[in-house]
Order: structure tokens, then C-alpha cells, then sequence
């Protein structure tokens, strides 16, 4: 494995694992299963740029085929090319908290899934991040948008109230987004024939907008690093977000 | 591996029974994003890292229900082969090793002038009237102390040390194989 040759990204663009209909081959799940284990640890760990492909192939854990088994060695051909990456946290940047979300809708074509993904920054490296698919299916990218919005508003609640504990009052923190409905919808307290299904803990963003704690800022679609936990992406795109993350070559070394 | 051999008894946690050998068995231990979080704004700060880690930690742990073992085969004591142990102190296996060891180091450093976090039980707080502030991130058995003030925070480790039997680990290079 060592010597295989090294993948530029996690997993090839565009892709996306269909459900392996066999019946399950013990042995072959075990492998994959033992494989996925350790690159959840290193995505969790120091790792935000495998995110997505991680927790796209954990779906097919209880059954995986020799294609999900390909796919994981895929992501470790990949590790292997940046094994000295290491995210930074860079002082001198003075650089304070803010976040990112993203979410691409509907996009797994066999559970039709939204997936979200989003970000906390501090000090110019990421600190936090979520890659995962929505639990229910929903009617509109704006909508998708909304549930990534309202997750990454919790994560940013939380990380208030601790940073509050140990004494730092803080202004609003910005949230990026690059979906104008769902700022509208979270900055706003209407209800629209097509948002009023919503669920109601989702709408707990608007007592963060209220409150002042969180501030909604509108940004590119295509300068979204954010897009990075929502699909693979081709090379140049991915190379491009990776290295927004706060995700360096140590400098120096080899 | 450093050469060292190592053993260790192990409680056959798989035993016992749920409302009356344990009771609640979640460990509060502290997230990875925080600390990232803490790293980050030390970054930020610029303050001053050091890191220990506490050995056999969980054997600490003091336990709250009454708990018998079996002697471990070869050293039962002559004589009195059918005699069973009264654990008092966690060992590993044990369900609720985790949390009575968390709530022994809680009690412990609540009397070195710390606090947990609210919404963090895996960040304890230092904070007195005309001293620096010094946070301790502790993640089961291993801990880094940080705050503005070098002085301050060597001291307050130094006390915690004299406390638990510890490996100083100086300014660390990784924490938790991060």
C-alpha cells in the first residue's frame, strides 16, 4: 500500500456509491469496515478534506461491495500523496470565529438525500466540521440550505457559550452562506406555502439572528469552500477549498 | 513500543449487571473540536502549552456500588481459594470505570481552585483575583495545561502533579495521536 501511486483527490469527482445488493460477504465487510474505521479516526482527528468521502461510504458499512472496498483503499492512495498535510492555526493572523455552510440537494441519487456540510474557522484553521446526509428529503435547495444553516447555527450556539465560560464576549458570529433564499428565510420570520412544512427546531437560526449572536453573510457559490464537505470534487476546485481549510504543507519539511 | 512489558488486570466488565453492579456508564471526555478550539486560540494568545499524562488512571477511580471480583487465577490467597475481593477502587473493564475516574479528577481539581465547563465537562477553568487564568484540557488520562502566564501554569501543574502520579510530558508534539 505504501508504494501505491497517490490519488490527487479523496475519491474521483461526481462519484456516488450505489447500494450493494448482494447478500453480505462477512470477510469483505469486515475488511471494509476495519479500513473505514481508522479514516473515521483520522477525519475527526486532523482530516476535514476526507470528510465527505468518509461518511458517504460509512452509509454502506452493514453491505459493502467490492466497489465500496475499492473506494476506501481509493481514499487511502489518496492520504498517502498528503501525509504531511497538518492543519495550521496560524496566531499571527488574529483571525477570529467564523463559519461556513453548504449543502447540495438531493444529491445522492439513490436515496435522492440532501447532504450538508459546514465549518468553523479560528485563527485561520478549521476547528469544527460535519459532513453528513439530511435525515428527511426535502423540496427545494433553499430548503437544504436551510436545514445546513440551522445545524451549523447549533455548533456555532455551542462554541459561544463555551468561549462565553471561559470569559470572551464575543459580537456576532458570521455565518457564509451562498444560498440568498435561505438567508432570507432564517433572517426573516415568514412562512411561505413551500417552507411551512418545516420543521420547527429548524427554525431556532431566527432567535440566533434575533438575538444578535449570529450574523448571515451571502457569498459565491464557487467561493465556497464549504462545497468541499457536500461532493467530490474535481482536482482543481478541490486543491483550491483544501487550502482554505487551513490545511498545509509544513513548511520546512519535507 | 518503548520495550517496556506491560500487564495489566482486567475486570470482566462483560459480568455485570445494568441497576445494580452500574448504574449510569457515559465518561464525560472532551471533544476533538474543542480541542481544536483550545489549540487555536493558545494560537492565537499566544499561550504557553504543557502536557502530562496520568498513568493507570483509571484505578483511581472511586467506585459508588459494592463490587466483588473473583481472585485472579495464581494469586488467590493460600487457603482461602473460595473467597472472593471487594473492589474498591475502579479497574479496567469495569462499566463505570470511566465515569468514577472522572468524578475523582472533577473533585480533585475543583480543590486546586478548578472548574468544568458547563457546556464542556472535559475543560476545567482556573480563575482567581490577580493570578492568570490557566485551562486544563483533560481527555481520560491525558491533559494539557495552558494560559498566558508560564509561571502560573508550570505551578498549577506542579500541584496537580503532586496529586496523581504523573509523566510529564513537557510542550507536546501531538495530543491524543493528533
Amino acid at each position: 500500500m505504501l508504494n501505491a501511486k497517490s490519488a490527487s483527490t479523496p475519491l474521483p469527482a461526481g462519484y456516488y456509491a450505489t447500494k450493494n445488493t448482494e447478500p453480505v460477504d462477512a470477510e469483505l465487510r469486515s475488511h471494509f469496515q476495519m479500513v473505514i474505521g481508522s479514516l473515521l479516526y483520522l477525519m475527526l482527528g486532523t482530516r476535514p478534506n476526507i470528510a465527505f468521502a468518509v461518511t458517504h461510504l460509512l452509509l454502506h458499512a452493514t453491505n459493502p461491495s467490492q466497489d465500496h472496498l475499492n473506494k476506501v483503499l481509493y481514499i487511502c492512495r489518496y492520504l498517502i500523496g498528503t501525509s504531511t498535510y497538518s492543519l495550521v492555526y496560524n496566531g499571527g493572523s488574529g483571525a477570529g470565529l467564523i463559519a461556513c455552510t453548504d449543502s447540495d440537494w438531493g444529491s445522492d441519487p439513490t436515496s435522492h438525500l440532501s447532504q450538508t456540510g459546514f465549518y468553523l474557522k479560528l485563527a485561520d484553521g478549521l476547528i469544527s466540521w460535519t459532513s453528513h446526509a439530511q435525515k428527511t428529503i426535502v423540496y427545494s435547495s433553499t430548503e437544504a440550505e436551510y436545514m445546513a444553516l440551522s445545524n451549523c447555527t447549533c455548533q456555532v450556539t455551542w462554541t459561544r457559550s463555551l468561549l462565553g465560560e471561559l470569559g470572551y464576549k464575543l459580537k456576532a458570529i458570521l455565518i457564509c452562506s451562498d444560498n440568498q433564499g435561505s438567508i432570507f428565510m432564517a433572517s426573516n420570520p415568514v412562512t411561505e406555502p413551500r417552507s411551512k412544512h418545516i420543521d420547527i427546531r429548524y427554525h431556532r437560526i431566527h432567535e440566533s439572528v434575533v438575538k444578535g449572536n449570529v450574523e448571515l453573510f451571502f457569498i459565491d457559490g464557487a467561493e465556497n469552500p464549504a462545497n468541499l464537505l457536500t461532493k467530490n470534487l474535481p482536482r482543481e476546485k478541490f486543491a483550491k477549498f483544501r487550502a482554505q481549510l487551513g490545511l498545509q504543507f509544513p513548511s520546512g519539511s519535507i | 513500543m518503548d520495550g517496556r512489558k506491560k500487564a495489566r488486570l482486567v475486570a470482566k466488565g462483560f459480568s455485570q449487571v445494568e441497576g445494580l453492579d452500574f448504574d449510569q456508564v457515559f465518561s464525560p471526555v472532551v471533544h476533538f473540536e474543542t480541542v481544536r478550539l483550545m489549540l487555536a486560540l493558545a494560537a492565537l494568545e499566544n499561550w504557553y502549552i504543557t502536557g502530562l499524562d496520568i498513568r493507570s488512571a483509571y484505578l483511581y477511580g472511586k467506585l459508588d456500588e459494592e463490587i466483588y471480583m473473583e481472585q485472579p487465577k495464581g494469586f488467590a490467597v493460600p487457603g482461602q481459594e473460595r473467597k472472593v475481593l471487594r473492589l474498591w477502587r475502579a479497574l479496567y473493564g469495569l462499566k463505570q470505570a470511566g465515569l468514577a475516574w472522572w468524578r475523582t479528577l472533577d473533585e480533585s481539581l475543583k480543590e486546586l481552585g478548578f472548574e468544568h465547563l458547563k457546556s464542556e465537562a472535559g475543560i476545567f477553568f482556573y480563575k482567581k483575583k490577580g493570578t492568570n487564568i490557566v485551562i486544563s484540557i483533560i481527555y481520560v488520562d491525558d491533559a494539557l495545561f495552558c494560559g498566558p502566564n508560564k509561571a502560573v501554569v508550570d505551578a498549577i501543574k506542579a500541584q496537580f502533579m503532586r496529586k496523581w502520579e504523573c509523566r510529564d510530558l513537557g510542550e507536546p508534539n501531538e495530543f491524543l495521536r493528533m
